[in-house]
């Protein structure tokens, strides 16, 4: 998060560092994700972790329709 | 107040820049940043319960994905009556008050009931959430609460953490469309940061009721600012 908002504030002077921060921001989500699913691996919760592998494979899914740019 | 900064952002952002596709997209971006920060508090204080999350999280992340499709096929005249009726819902509810409010908020871990129903409830959320540029805490926190048996502190943390998630599915498909105002997030990001400071030191002093009015009408001429920007 402090990485986002220093990349961001950097990117108000020099465009293209606006854009890794953007990308900083984008990437909390999933990696909140993966650290929770590595809490249940590591918890033999097994259905937690494929239901959380679901939410990350969703959020891919997202990526893929985003780059067919439906309804643009 | 507990609602996302998406409910006020959104209409500014459309007097801004003219369009409600960029101001949703805008919002959805900075509403990560928002969640981001208090998914981390409620984190280290243990309130989060991630079983609940991933039961809700693939349904409301694909409500997301089908809310932000719609959005790119809808005028901008209908995205702006819709967001005006989901604040005049969330103003009215401000009123009235919450009964949250009233009773003791409790935090811990429970088994989830009613998972399905629960499930389908938060897609309703990731919807809204995708297509109007609002967090969706509003209608999580009690389909958690109320439906599945979440004690009420835990449900506003894990509301905290699918509302990110489905905030960052929806950016991402708004982001590749270009919906994106990519030098207003800055700003945004620092200013809701402050903001949220300002506005936890300005919560524990004045009176919740007197908060809750000045917020709906707040609301409300937002609301009604961003449908005259676009119909008029």
């Amino acid at each position: 998060m402090g990485l986002a908002i220093i990349l961001m504030g950097v990117g108000m002077a020099w465009p293209p560092a606006l854009l890794w921060g953007v990308a900083t921001l984008l990437s909390l989500p999933p990696v909140g994700i993966i650290g929770a699913m590595v809490g249940m691996a590591s918890s033999r919760q097994w259905r937690y972790f494929l239901l959380g592998a679901l939410l990350l494979a969703l959020m891919g899914l997202a990526v893929f329709a985003g780059f067919l740019k439906l309804a643009a | 107040m507990g609602v996302g900064g998406g409910v006020i952002l959104v209409p500014i952002l459309t007097i801004i820049t003219g369009s409600p596709h960029q101001a949703i997209g805008t919002s959805l971006v900075a509403i990560i940043g928002v969640h981001g920060t208090a998914t981390l508090f409620h984190l280290r204080e243990g309130w989060v319960d991630m079983r609940t999350a991933f039961i809700l999280g693939p349904a409301t992340v694909i409500g997301a994905i089908v809310g932000a499709i719609a959005a790119g096929f809808m005028p901008g005249a209908l995205l702006g009556i819709l967001f005006a009726c989901a604040s005049l819902y969330i103003a009215i509810t401000m009123f009235r008050g919450d009964k949250r409010e009233k009773e003791n908020q409790t935090a811990g871990l429970v088994e989830p009931k009613r998972k399905s129903w629960g499930a389908f409830l938060g897609s309703l959320s990731g919807v809204a959430s995708g297509m109007l540029g609002i967090g969706g805490g509003i209608m999580n926190v009690p389909v958690m609460h109320l439906v599945m048996g979440i004690p009420t502190k835990t449900a506003i943390a894990t509301s905290s953490f699918l509302i990110g998630t489905a905030a960052g599915t929806g950016a991402l498909i708004y982001l590749m469309r270009g919906d994106v105002v990519l030098q207003t997030i800055p700003p945004i990001v620092i200013g809701i940061i402050v903001g949220a400071a300002a506005g936890t030191w300005i919560a524990r002093r004045a009176r919740p009721r007197w908060l809750r009015i000045a917020f709906g009408i707040l609301l409300l001429y937002t609301a009604f600012q961003m449908l005259w920007k676009i119909l008029g």
